[in-house]
């Protein structure tokens, strides 16, 4: 890295679709964000254990564990339990957005996400 | 009811229960059928929405113009994530259904139906789709025609 050059924060995002994940990739790319990819919060847990990331930006409803357990399991984690986490979901049940917050999430988007509007809010979580 | 009426009966609810299944298997092919062609899409729009950033600097008003239509197509491109977990819900509530009907010589009382609706409700994550079943299941005072595919809350925000 060459001296003075901004460390590009990096950003873990989380769902089993992969247009989705396609979405969120360019949204943030094109902001300058490197972004890492996982398929589910077993694959996102895996590599949470070995990488830290700035923040997480998770779906809700995924095969094998979804991001409200994630969440959980990230909150347990030293090196997470600080980090940003966004549950980003069709899910609109209000007792799901309330159990998404018992667990540690810092907010909660509906989907479909406005590209800007993600961005704002990332760069207010992450101020 | 005699035996043979019974035999009848579980034969049709075998039959029955295959149909389900195979409605059930269909919707799985029209999943996977479309996985390469949006993985395409959204690949290309994920380039287009990079590629105004150049036209935004090489002139602007036409490159502002293709950033908006790129922010655009990017929130558009998001229906299939959607359009997927509907299909997916029919799909288990089929494949549930099918599984159901299997036992066709097993009596099913009401607790056992309530279960089955029960488990059948909680597959659903979209508001429309708890609307559209109070309507159609649970007898709510709500009209099929009245129920509008979205939510409301669609886009929205909050931070904890």
């Amino acid at each position: 890295m060459e001296q003075g050059q901004p460390v590009k924060k990096r950003i873990m995002t989380v769902d089993d679709s992969l247009s989705m994940r396609q979405m969120v990739r360019a949204t943030l790319e094109r902001a300058g964000y490197e972004v890492v990819e996982a398929s589910d919060g077993v694959d996102a847990l895996s590599y949470a254990r070995e990488h830290p990331v700035d923040l997480v930006i998770t779906d809700v409803n995924m095969p094998r564990m979804d991001g409200i357990s994630l969440v959980r399991a990230l909150r347990a984690l030293d090196a997470y339990r600080l980090t940003p986490i966004i549950l980003l979901t069709t899910e609109s049940r209000q007792e799901r957005k309330l159990e998404g917050k018992k667990a540690g999430a810092t907010g909660w988007m509906v989907k479909p996400f406005d590209p800007e509007q993600l961005l704002a809010t990332m760069t207010r979580v992450l101020q | 009811m005699n035996a043979e009426n019974l035999s009848a009966g579980a034969t049709r609810k075998f039959q029955l229960s295959k149909l389900v299944q195979l409605a059930a298997g269909q919707l799985d092919i029209a999943i996977r059928a479309a996985d390469s062609d949006i993985d395409a899409l959204a690949q290309a729009v994920s380039r287009i929405a990079g590629l105004t950033d150049v036209a935004r600097r090489s002139c602007d008003g036409v490159g502002e113009e293709l950033r908006t239509y790129a922010q655009a197509a990017v929130v558009a491109m998001q229906f299939h994530d959607q359009l997927v977990q509907r299909i997916e819900h029919v799909r288990n509530v089929l494949a549930n259904a099918a599984t159901a009907l299997e036992k066709a010589n097993v009596a099913v009382d009401g607790i056992e139906a309530q279960e089955f609706i029960n488990q059948i409700c909680a597959l659903y994550s979209l508001e429309d789709e708890r609307i559209l079943f109070e309507a159609i299941v649970a007898g709510s005072d709500g009209h099929v025609r009245d129920v509008v595919g979205g939510d409301s809350r669609r886009g929205s925000i909050e931070l904890f």
